[in-house]
């Protein structure tokens, strides 16, 4: 599989990457022999059908799960073989998430919430980068709020805040927009595109929605584990002609 | 919907036995009590089968008649009642028996036994095992269990004291057994001939005539006609007196069961808390599920019968198992109070009905009566949360404005009760119970309130370690916020036994002060002497005291005497004390309310106010006081005093007493030593003395105060010990809140482990969590059971210028204890949460 030509450095590789579920003849490879390489300040989309192995590469990218074979390295280090608390401590400080569903402590007010990956590393929080972070959302009537008193768009424009504000090498975006209506959805992409471009975020999220793909700078296809396809500067129409061509060859599918 | 329930009883086996262990404590301990009680009963019963044994009838007289004994033609009498095969009458007297070395063989101060050897052998209430019954007024049989302690054997010669302390040698000539009945345990029992009873303890009658009847003659036929035949006597049957002699011996024992049925009833309420709360989370947790059922038809009298079945089968449950645990601690309390040395025999456990079908009513009762609030809850959850993608516990709902003007009325009913039971003159048990009784109500109050302040204390209390040791304790004290109500019903539990406990420690400690105060108040002596053999109003002897005041290592030596007399025609202790220790019980030891007592002279009397005698009288008012000998005379009360008296219920001059009593020995003598003198050298110099009078026990004020201390040393831990049952159930119910909390924050855990929280500080964040519940439970108890720990003491020792003591150190002890106990209960759920595979935890939600 060829990697997809970019002039930028790389801010997540996998190489040669294997994901085993069960063991024997139950045994389903979630992921099968990837190679890829995220660019660092690049907005990336992951796509695929549904058990195509797309949430499986990114939670092994993240270091939020083992792998059976191969490497992942983030910037330039590699995590794979890692101990628990290494991976931790470096999810910490060089990692952000967004989750689907927004997955705020309902104990901690939304500052405390931003504010909570960098409390955990013992780090000090740049009062002026959180200014800009908080206003670039737009969150900063809600900081006190509790996230039971916030709308989901509310909620998900925290949970951006809090992967920003450490400065990671990369965020992680798991179906960002898939508990959202069209409109908040909008506006988290159009965030997540700007923190790219403006801010010279790296961004690497999981979407089975073409519309969602078309905000990334590139997008890479998973069918059945492998890679299946990398459109760079995609739209809505080219991803949903890449994705029909992907389902005709393998009518059965892993669920 | 019943295969539903079974199907979610089968799914959740193991969180709804972690329930019933809460109820099995509770159960357990009220079933081993009962146990226990049966067990000891029916051990009494065997007991006293001896002393019972071929008796149809027996004839006592009532305790108010004189002379107190019958005499010796009552059976005489007997015999002639038709019907009436055999008939013997019992002497029973104290008898000091002196050892080897010419020392009493005391029971805990109490001396030997005598008893006439019967002369009807089949009517005797022991075996002779060796040797034979005395027949000579100088032989005497011996018990076995006497023997084996004295090392004597048959043919030596015995001493014994008559009521002068004149020794007398007997021939040992038998050994007899009352088999396993312990009614003399410890007590040296001496068989003697009738003559030689007579001889030796003056006794001129029996205290118990025996009956046995003709053959086919019934019990109560006979027993009617011997009444008849002995006018103002008490005959009963066999049977009842078998019954009488039992109940006698259980009697002392059911004080103790009904304290032991207390404390299982507070561990029973304490597990009632624990099943509330854990039925509420179970019920949050699957609210999606029983939402489901309702949107397939399942209506709300189903699912509350529902969730009411699964009650149902976690208390019986509990109570099969209690009855299981209960025998366990029924068996285990009965061998312990033997080997404490209880006049218990031993004997099998003894499993009744009762115990087992309480068990059974408690278990299922208790863990229903619990369930109801939840299982309406159940029926409120709207079929569409089972649609919902998540369904969130329903926003705590403000009620705060009901709860705290129903816990400010339930506040204000508790403490007007306080104030009553604590203004109240009259007597300290009233006002005792209405103190404990407000004390009752406004735990309630707290308890109702329990939400409101809860959150505000653990944030308070988590503040400094959030400081300290950053996030996780942070987030912990945020968790331990977020759910108030379940916060406080979880921490309820470890109030009701802290509280409970550290009031009282309190009430035992102030116990303690007031006890060695009375000490140095009544007794500012080194020695007190007492009478061995006082039951026999021998007293010590006068010369005693002669030849102490010959020492000259002694400084004091004060004689006190006490004698009964009537006051205004009520009967009272009337003491004295000679002239030279007036001085040390009137100065300033003695605790005088109104007058002086230092204005005690030939004519005057000083009162103590806790008589009865002492009622409505005032210092000036002029007395009669009179002894059944015809004596008296009239007294001017010259001063009223407090407290509880040790020298009887009034005080008068050494002469004004010999006036009164002109033949009476001393009850006690007070002793001091000289200035200078060792405690060896004075105590040598006493017992130089009382060594040539046996029944003359010694005291040294220092060991008695040491022995004081001891026995609240271990009051203070048998209460601890009893109570410790409500804190494990407590602590269970944290152990069970935390799990089920962790269940519920699975998502979250993932969430914040994906966050960069460590494995380490996870655990940290939950055990911080059981920490802060475990110290705002154990800091709310213990401030209410000091506070109500101070006001029980303060009115039960009315009187007693009791200083209320609070063991500082001990109730620190209590909180660190319940701080450390909460979390260990939470060491395997936090292992359970940070085990948890992120990835796997996420997909969950």
């Amino acid at each position: 599989m060829t990697l997809s030509t970019t002039t930028t450095r790389a801010a997540v590789s996998v190489n040669e990457l294997v994901k085993v579920y069960g063991a024997g003849d139950t045994a389903v490879r979630a992921v099968d022999r990837v190679t890829v390489a995220f660019g660092a300040g690049e907005f990336t989309a992951i796509m695929g059908p549904s058990g195509s192995g797309k949430s499986t590469l990114m939670h092994c990218a993240a270091g939020l799960d083992t792998v059976s074979a191969g490497t992942v390295t983030i910037g330039s280090t590699q995590i794979t073989g890692m101990s628990d608390t290494a991976l931790t401590r470096l999810r910490r400080s060089r990692v952000g998430f967004v989750f689907q569903s927004f997955n705020l402590l309902p104990a901690l007010t939304a500052a405390q919430n931003i504010r909570l990956p960098l409390d955990l590393a013992g780090r000090r929080v740049d009062e002026q980068w959180y200014d800009t972070v908080v206003d670039v959302l737009g969150v900063r009537d809600r900081l006190g709020h509790f996230p039971a008193q916030l709308s989901g768009g509310q909620q998900q424009r925290v949970a951006c805040a809090r992967a920003l504000l450490p400065r990671p090498d990369v965020i992680f975006a798991d179906e960002p927009t898939g508990n959202l209506d069209s409109r908040a959805g909008a506006e988290v992409l159009t965030f997540l595109r700007s923190s790219v471009r403006e801010l010279g975020q790296t961004v690497v999220m999981v979407t089975h929605d073409p519309n969602a793909a078309s905000y990334a700078d590139r997008v890479v296809l998973l069918a059945d584990g492998r890679l299946a396809g990398d459109l760079a500067a995609p739209t809505a129409d080219r991803v949903l002609d890449a994705l029909r061509q992907l389902s005709e060859p393998t009518p059965a599918r892993r669920g | 919907m019943l295969p539903t329930t079974l199907a979610g009883l089968r799914a959740h086996t193991l969180r709804l036995l972690a329930t019933a262990l809460a109820i099995v404590l509770g159960v357990g301990f009220i079933a081993g009590t009962l146990i226990f009680g049966d067990t000891v009963k029916g051990a009494v019963y065997d007991e006293f089968a001896r002393a019972a044994r071929n008796v149809d009838v027996s004839v006592t007289r009532p305790s108010s008649a004189r002379p107190a004994e019958l005499p010796l033609s009552t059976v005489d009498t007997v015999r002639q009642v038709p019907g009436v095969a055999a008939a013997d009458g019992r002497m029973v007297q104290t008898l000091p028996l002196l050892d080897k070395k010419g020392k009493l063989v005391g029971n805990d101060g109490r001396p030997g036994i005598g008893m006439s050897a019967g002369t009807v052998p089949a009517l005797r209430p022991y075996d002779v095992t060796a040797g034979r019954v005395p027949a000579a007024p100088t032989e005497a049989a011996l018990d076995a269990g006497a023997a084996a302690r004295t090392r004597y054997a048959l043919g030596d010669t015995l001493t014994v004291l008559d009521t002068s302390q004149v020794r007398h040698r007997l021939t040992l000539v038998g050994i007899v057994s009352f088999g396993d009945s312990k009614q003399y345990a410890g007590d040296a029992v001496v068989v003697l001939t009738r003559d030689a009873m007579t001889r030796l303890t003056g006794t001129s009658g029996y205290s118990q005539v025996v009956v046995q009847a003709a053959p086919g003659r019934d019990q109560p036929g006979l027993t009617r006609q011997v009444a008849a035949a002995l006018p103002g006597d008490r005959a009963v049957t066999g049977s009842q007196y078998r019954d009488d002699l039992a109940n006698g011996a259980i009697s002392q024992l059911a004080g103790f069961t009904e304290v032991l049925l207390i404390f299982a009833i507070i561990a029973c309420v304490v597990s009632a808390f624990v099943i509330y709360n854990t039925f509420n989370i179970l019920i949050v947790q699957r609210m999606r599920d029983l939402a489901l059922l309702r949107c397939v038809g399942a209506s709300r009298g189903q699912l509350f019968g529902s969730v009411l079945l699964e009650s149902v089968a976690v208390g019986l449950s509990g109570g099969v198992l209690g009855i299981g645990l209960g025998t366990g601690i029924g068996y285990a309390l009965f061998r312990g109070l033997g080997a404490l040395g209880a006049p218990v025999p031993s004997h099998a456990v003894v499993l009744t009905l009762t115990p087992v079908v309480v068990s059974v009513l408690v278990g299922v009762l208790v863990t229903t009566a619990s369930a109801l609030i939840p299982a309406v809850r159940a029926t409120r959850i709207p079929p569409l949360a089972a649609l919902r993608a998540m369904p969130l516990a329903a926003p705590p709902r403000r009620r705060s404005v009901l709860r705290v003007a129903f816990a400010v009325v339930v506040a204000a009913v508790g403490t007007a009760l306080t104030l009553a039971g604590s203004r109240t003159d009259g007597d300290a048990q009233t006002a005792t119970l209405t103190v404990v009784a407000g004390g009752m109500v406004n735990f309630l109050a707290v308890l109702v309130a329990a939400p409101l302040f809860v959150g505000p204390l653990t944030a308070a209390l988590g503040w400094l370690p959030g400081r300290l040791f950053g996030t996780p304790a942070r987030l912990a004290a945020a968790n331990a916020r977020r759910n108030p109500g379940r916060t406080a019903a979880t921490t309820a539990a470890l109030m009701i036994g802290v509280a409970l406990m550290s009031a009282a420690t309190v009430a035992i400690a102030t116990v303690r002060t007031t006890a060695t105060d009375q000490l140095a108040a009544h007794y500012p002596v080194d020695y007190l002497l007492h009478s061995g053999d006082a039951g026999r109003g021998g007293g010590i002897p006068v010369e005693v005291a002669k030849r102490l005041r010959e020492r000259p290592e002694l400084d004091t030596v004060a004689e006190v005497r006490v004698d009964r007399a009537t006051l205004d025609g009520t009967g009272l202790e009337l003491g004295t004390v000679d002239p030279s220790g007036q001085a040390l019980l009137t100065g300033a030891a003695m605790p005088v309310v109104a007058g002086s007592a230092a204005g005690l002279r030939h004519g005057s009397v000083v009162l103590f106010a806790s008589s009865k005698a002492a009622r409505g009288t005032k210092v000036g008012d002029t007395v009669t006081l009179s002894t059944e000998g015809g004596r008296g005379g009239r007294f001017t009360v010259v001063a009223l005093a407090g407290g509880d008296s040790q020298i009887g219920d009034a005080l008068v001059d050494w002469s004004d007493f010999a006036a009164l009593h002109p033949a009476s020995a001393d009850d006690t003598v007070l002793v001091t030593a000289a200035h200078g003198v060792s405690a060896t050298a004075s105590r040598a110099a006493v017992e130089s003395v009382t060594d040539d009078y046996p029944v003359v026990s010694v005291v040294s004020l220092a060991e008695w105060r040491s022995e004081i201390n001891k026995s609240v040393d271990s009051l203070i831990a048998a209460v601890a010990a009893l109570l410790a049952i409500a804190i494990v159930i407590a602590l269970i119910g944290i152990m069970n809140t935390l799990s089920l909390s962790v269940f519920e924050r699975t998502r979250e855990s993932a969430t914040t482990r994906a966050l960069g929280l460590t494995r380490g500080q996870l655990r940290a964040t939950l055990l911080a969590e059981a920490l802060l519940m475990g110290v705002v439970g154990a800091i709310v108890g213990l401030s209410f059971g000091l506070l109500y720990g101070w006001a029980t003491s303060r009115v039960l020792f009315t009187g007693f210028a009791a200083e209320v003591t609070v063991p500082v150190g001990r109730l620190l002890g209590y909180l660190a204890v319940a701080a450390v106990a909460a979390v260990v209960a939470a060491v395997l759920p936090a292992r359970r949460a940070a085990r948890a595979s992120i990835v796997a935890a996420m997909a969950d939600g």
